[in-house]
């Protein structure tokens, strides 16, 4: 269970380099097609910062095409996770821990971001079997389920209403949208991240499916993926999921279309498919390739929704498996 | 001029988390088409280093077709930089400005090890007996160093390297002359400058290095460079360029070719045309996107050598010019 107090850092006395503390923040704006999203990364343990704003307004295959992107690998890491101020222009607070956070952005090129993330349920905590189905009791069994490893061993899962604005190079834009967000924390090495999906689909602030999804590079492609964590938020009840069957479909890198069936604790099934419309490769682990992607969803209600998609592929994994000498077969024809 | 402290961190009183100090080795393997760098950001100031080893052996656009990364960017920094050992298994030992040995024990069976031997005195880019683009003062010099105030103080070395890869258990002899610097002053992440750095060496006797400018908004790709610093080195003695036109070809992000006419402060000129045999995006920062290859170059009088190729843009400058929202034209069609 996520307490008031886990918007705070929770550094261990032996936390070493690799100890890394996250949280993920996304808005999307879907009459403009424009989505922003804010990443941090604090390893405490040698008091270093990663933080990342991104916007995208388009579906692209080159970081040359981002609308904006500041990331900054190497920035001194806050004393506090609750509320922070980082140098180039982040403030993030947590203004009713664990639930609610106020997100503000003042970056380069008249570039803002100003939102309130109020909370529609209770922080899921992958970890606690009254939330997840397929929570584990020892701390191995849990790193070898929760979908990224020891990374996730403390991991909450929030969906919200985002509210506020964003100014783009001038140009402000309304923002009003349900999206999730995350804080985790645990021994988090970056040359041994797993390969993982972390995804949702939201239908109005009624209906959220949410889910974190490993991902194995060796099955047949149309069942590499299997359900780590997830849930269905239906008026403000929040379901684990049991189960989760997901098709993707790939050009290159970029998920441009999922098709999933996701079953929650009551028993109930929810069908859907989701086309990719804004996306790009976003690189904020050196040593993986990451996509974000936004989908536009079709439940089979008809109803219609969007939500963040995040594919993670480690570099370590990829390169063993497509590394390209010279010699062999160029491996694309236009 | 470099001094024999310089292997040495020079962190400033003030140093803060921008302030960085930087080395870059990378070798060749001409005959099996391989390239490998290692390089180190170290930010004394806030205590972390960013450690970066890859292999990649065919020209793509994709990291995925590297052989190898290790990419690590948060990394306890070491007391020294003359000698430092990294958690993930890098060992560089300076002995003296000119060389350096180093040890990489990888994992899937990936190990590096090799000697750099410098054929020449360490080129500092800000000394006026070394380079006669060198400039008296702090601004100056910040302007013109090709890096901004990241190359406020900064050497290049043109060794012979010798030693060993070893790429996935199979082991390679490598017996190349490459290029390596050394960099240290504040390097803010955000908006790094656009530039490039290359070198095409012909044995052990000659090779011409540059550091060279890069503004995309003027007309006409071959306008859009114009020499930082550089030099000729000849017999072991360097040459500062006192001029250099380049014409630099891209296919997307990938530098397919370089035509280059380089001046020494003799008055030599030299004209080269190189083509990428193999490269890769490259990114140790992820505010930027870099592209490194291993160029094959041509020298007027017919001589053939090897050397790094790269440039490097920020993204804060291409998405400033290349920003796409879904309302605009579809940039890329294929076939």
């Amino acid at each position: 269970m996520i307490t008031a107090k886990d918007v705070e850092f929770h550094t261990p006395a032996n936390a070493d380099y690799r100890w890394g503390e996250t949280n993920y923040f996304c808005l999307y704006i879907p009459e403009e097609r424009i989505v922003a999203q804010v990443y941090t990364v604090a390893r405490k343990a040698i008091a270093v910062m990663y933080a990342d704003v991104l916007i995208l307004g388009c579906l692209t295959e080159s970081r040359g095409e981002y609308l904006y992107f500041d990331a900054q690998q190497h920035l001194p890491a806050p004393e506090k996770f609750s509320d922070y101020t980082t140098p180039n222009g982040l403030h993030i607070q947590a203004t009713k821990p664990p639930r609610d956070y106020r997100v503000d952005y003042v970056g380069s090129d008249n570039t803002e971001i100003h939102v309130d993330f109020t909370a529609l349920m209770e922080p899921f905590d992958i970890h606690d079997p009254d939330h997840s189905p397929k929570a584990q009791k020892d701390k191995a069994a849990q790193a070898a389920g929760s979908g990224l490893g020891e990374a996730y061993g403390g991991h909450f899962d929030l969906t919200g209403r985002v509210t506020g604005s964003l100014i783009l190079r001038g140009k402000e834009y309304k923002v009003d949208c349900v999206e999730t967000m995350d804080h985790s924390w645990g021994l988090r090495p970056e040359n041994d991240l797993h390969p993982m999906g972390w995804m949702h689909a939201h239908f109005g602030p009624d209906l959220t499916i949410h889910w974190i999804n490993t991902w194995d590079l060796d099955k047949p492609i149309d069942s590499q993926h299997a359900l780590a964590h997830g849930y269905v938020l239906e008026n403000g009840q929040v379901y684990g999921l049991t189960d989760i069957k997901i098709r993707s479909t790939r050009m290159g890198s970029t998920n441009t279309a999922i098709e999933v069936e996701a079953t929650d604790k009551r028993g109930r099934t929810f069908r859907m498919h989701g086309v990719a419309e804004v996306g790009a490769p976003w690189i904020c682990y050196t040593s993986a390739i990451v996509t974000v992607t936004v989908f536009r969803w079709v439940l089979s209600d008809g109803r219609i929704g969007y939500g963040m998609a995040q594919d993670n592929q480690p570099l370590k994994d990829v390169n063993r498996r497509r590394g390209r000498r010279w010699t062999a077969t160029q491996p694309q024809v236009d | 001029m470099i001094h024999p402290q310089d292997i040495e961190f020079h962190i400033p009183p003030d140093a803060d988390h921008t302030w960085a100090e930087t080395n870059y080795f990378c070798l060749t393997i001409p005959e099996a088409r391989l390239m490998a760098s290692v390089y180190v950001v170290t930010r004394k100031g806030l205590g972390v280093q960013h450690v970066d080893v890859i292999v990649f052996g065919a020209l793509t656009d994709s990291r995925a077709e590297c052989l190898y990364i290790d990419s690590q960017q948060h990394l306890p920094a070491p007391e020294k930089l003359s000698d430092f050992r990294t958690p993930n298994g890098l060992h560089v030992r300076a002995f003296n400005p000119r060389d350096y040995h180093v040890d990489y024990l990888g994992q899937d069976g990936m190990e590096l090890h090799f000697d750099f031997k410098g054929l020449m005195e360490p080129f500092d880019i800000h000394d006026p007996n070394h380079s006669p683009k060198a400039q008296a003062t702090e601004v100056a010099r910040n302007e013109g160093s090709g890096l901004g105030a990241a190359y406020g103080n900064h050497f290049d070395l043109t060794g012979h390297i010798t030693g060993s890869l070893k790429l996935r258990g199979k082991e390679y002899k490598v017996d190349c002359v490459e290029t390596m610097d050394h960099s240290w002053g504040p390097r803010a992440e955000f908006g790094m400058a656009t530039m490039g750095w290359s070198h095409a060496h012909f044995g052990k006797d000659f090779a011409i290095h540059w550091i060279n400018k890069w503004d995309p908004d003027k007309p006409g790709a071959a306008d859009e460079h114009a020499l930082a610093h550089g030099y000729v080195l000849e017999n072991g003695i360097a040459y500062g360029l006192t001029d250099m036109k380049i014409d630099c070809i891209h296919l997307g992000s990938v530098l397919t070719g370089i035509e280059a006419e380089v001046t020494d402060k003799r008055g030599k000129t030299y004209r080269l045309l190189g083509t990428a045999v193999i490269g890769v995006p490259w990114v140790p920062y992820t505010s930027g996107m870099l592209y490194v290859n291993m160029m094959r170059w041509m020298l007027d009088d017919g001589r053939m050598g090897y050397g790094l190729g790269s440039y490097n843009t920020s993204m804060l400058a291409l998405n400033r010019r290349h920003g796409r929202c879904s309302t605009d034209k579809q940039v890329k069609i294929t076939s």
